[in-house]
């Protein structure tokens, strides 16, 4: 708490207002007690009230030691507490500029909801950004090409491989991992729903059987984290039979391996014990009341001889297209790894590279800042490793990490990526208002939590037509960009279609 | 403003603040009719308080709104403390003004106060960590 403040030109001492306040409340009490017993027996309403607040107060000052503050000023202390919790709204309805906001901004925000609502998403006057530091910007041409040249989005997961199962991505963009656990049944359903709308693949993410991503009939990609919740045995390895009866359900096109997370990375997947229903633990194979903790690694993974064999065992047992998905930390051990896997000749059916800027229902401060490199980094120096071992073309390469806009996602195809995960982005295109209460159970729009008041809200029918319109929106973004750029798809795309002020070798 | 997790209450303590809850929005239920009723005790009782012929209205929607906030879910602990401020104010009017013991039926009254006020201290104390700001010091 200020010692003084300020308030039109006069000094409030704030120490001497509370003492004055503890030392006068009681009196208080007092007074309005003579007041009710003497006069009228209404004042006693007051005498009640301030009663009750000195008891308060008596406890904040003389019993209590956990907060000093308290100690130190009683009941006048909590309206620290007061503004300091309805801060973040304070900030960001009030005082914040429209580029102020983390992890994504007003505008960037408004963005994706006006394209989900399918209104005018055009802005006006000239760009909120600021065009005297460093940054990526799209190279376009001086000849854009009409929009019948515009070929349409295709890429076969599993051809090089020559498998039987293999999967054909129609759109670009696909809707990154989420479980049911991570988010509310209303929420999965709408973004499964909305996929199946949009015809875009959906992520199931490492919540266990994925029970109402399946309810949709939407395209999946069923995700196996460490702790391999639904495909696991009691030790946490790897049980066949659950993962090929998995694999064998016809919505589900690929499996993922999960590494790491840009989130967390080297962390296990992390899900608050507010968030553990009755459904979510037996669907987990996990006890109620207790933070659910995954392994930070796969106990089958131990080096990278064992990562190289587990992918081909998962290849094997699932017959579908099986990549990995990983945040980059260390180049040199990247790099060991795709030496390993040229030397096994085994090779995984695409790689999602995972930015350290990466969301997530709940991940350790220290690890969502500081651990992991950002997309924009380990994208093309990933590319240049695949490229430089000469595997390119062995397999897909996939991007993360706050690609919710069709710039953004431009620029990541021309780093080398083949196509997009957006998770924020499409819940934002359910509504996601950024309360981050993500990790409490206490989503304001019902979508990470699993309280059935606040899900009330939630309309499947009409949110799936939200994630069909931000696709669709997207979409369009993407032939006009292909158009000023001058190129007839996305895969044309190289870094040569990238402007940045010190250059990307 | 931040919501606070409930879960911390043990399914015990759940079931011990619902017999209180009960018991509580019963007596205040009780209490609260025989207001709007024109009880004959009620009305010498409110008589006899200097300036509150009147107010007998406001205490019994007090009451009522307490009783009926105990039987929900999530909001029992604010009808526990209007109850508990409503038995403070009862209390004040037996210690000054009513008295405790003068006949059988004031007596009754005064056990009942007693045991609801002892009742709402227990769900209070209970649900303590749902009051907004000053519930997680306690």
């Amino acid at each position: 708490m200020k010692k003084e403040i300020w308030i039109g030109g006069m000094t409030v001492d704030l120490d001497r207002l509370s003492k004055g306040f503890n030392v006068l409340l009681p009196f208080w009490v007092l007074f309005f007690a003579f007041l009710g017993y003497r006069f009228n027996f209404n004042f006693h309403f007051l005498t009640v009230i301030l009663f009750f607040a000195a008891v308060v107060n008596f406890y904040f000052l003389f019993i209590q030691k956990r907060h000093t503050l308290l100690s130190n000023f009683g009941l006048m202390a909590q309206f620290r507490y007061f503004f300091e919790s309805i801060g973040p709204e304070l900030r960001q309805y009030l005082f914040l500029s429209d580029v102020e906001e983390k992890p994504f901004n007003r505008i960037e925000r408004s963005e994706v909801y006006r394209k989900s609502k399918g209104v005018d998403d055009t802005f006006a006057f000239g760009s909120q950004l600021l065009f005297n530091q460093s940054e990526f910007k799209l190279r376009h041409s001086l000849f854009p090409v009409s929009r019948s040249v515009i070929q349409p989005f295709s890429l076969t997961f599993g051809e090089e491989r020559g498998i039987k199962n293999t999967y054909t991505l129609k759109r670009p963009v696909i809707i990154s991992a989420m479980s049911f656990g991570a988010l509310g049944e209303r929420a999965v359903r709408s973004l499964a729903r909305g996929a199946k709308k949009a015809g875009i693949l959906m992520n199931t993410g490492e919540g266990g059987y994925p029970k109402y991503h399946l309810l949709e009939g939407c395209h999946l990609i069923f995700q196996m984290g460490t702790a391999k919740f639904g495909v696991r045995k009691d030790d946490f390895t790897l049980d066949d039979n659950k993962l090929r009866k998995l694999a064998f359900l016809p919505q589900v096109k690929m499996i993922e391996i999960k590494v790491s997370q840009g989130a967390k990375p080297g962390k296990g997947g992390l899900l608050p014990k507010e968030k553990i229903s009755k459904e979510i633990s037996e669907l987990r194979g996990v006890p109620m009341g207790e933070d659910v903790i995954s392994p930070s690694f796969h106990v089958e993974c131990t080096n990278l001889n064992k990562l190289v064999h587990f992918i081909k065992r998962v290849q094997s047992i699932s017959e579908l297209p099986v990549g990995i998905k990983l945040c980059i930390g260390r180049e040199d051990e990247f790099r060991e790894l795709i030496l390993e896997l040229k030397k096994e000749d085994i090779f995984p059916d695409y790689i999602t590279i995972d930015g350290a800027e990466g969301g997530t229902g709940a991940a350790p401060k220290t690890f969502m800042d500081d651990v992991g490199v950002p997309i924009f980094v380990a994208l093309p120096m990933v590319n240049r490793i695949l490229n430089e071992e000469g595997v390119r073309n062995k397999l897909k390469l996939m991007a993360a990490g706050k690609l919710i806009n069709s710039g953004r996602q431009f620029m990541a195809f021309c780093m080398g990526a083949d196509a997009i995960y957006t998770a924020r982005g499409f819940m934002m295109a359910l509504g996601c208002i950024q309360a981050l209460q993500c990790n409490r159970n206490t989503c304001p729009v019902g979508i990470t939590t699993h309280d059935e008041h606040l899900q009330r809200g939630l309309d499947i029918e009409l949110k799936s037509e939200r994630v069909l319109s931000y696709m669709k929106s997207l979409e369009h973004e993407h032939v006009e960009l292909l158009q000023a750029l001058a190129k007839k798809s996305i895969s044309e795309l190289s870094i040569l279609d990238l402007y940045t002020e010190k250059g990307l070798s | 403003m931040k919501n606070v997790n409930f879960k911390d209450i043990s399914s015990k303590e759940v079931v011990v603040s619902w017999i209180c809850q009960i018991i509580i929005a019963v007596v205040l239920a009780k209490a609260s009719l025989s207001k709007f009723m024109d009880d004959e005790m009620t009305i010498l009782v409110f008589k006899t308080l200097k300036g509150m012929e009147s107010t007998r209205f406001v205490i019994a929607t007090i009451e009522a709104l307490a009783a009926f906030l105990l039987l929900t879910k999530t909001l029992p602990h604010y009808g526990a403390l209007l109850g508990l401020g409503t038995m403070m104010g009862a209390f004040i009017a037996h210690s000054t003004v009513l008295g405790f013991t003068s006949n059988k039926e004031l007596m009754m009254m005064s056990i009942l106060m007693l045991f609801v006020t002892a009742l709402s201290f227990v769900v209070i104390w209970i649900n303590r960590k749902r009051f907004p700001f000053i519930g997680q010091t306690f």
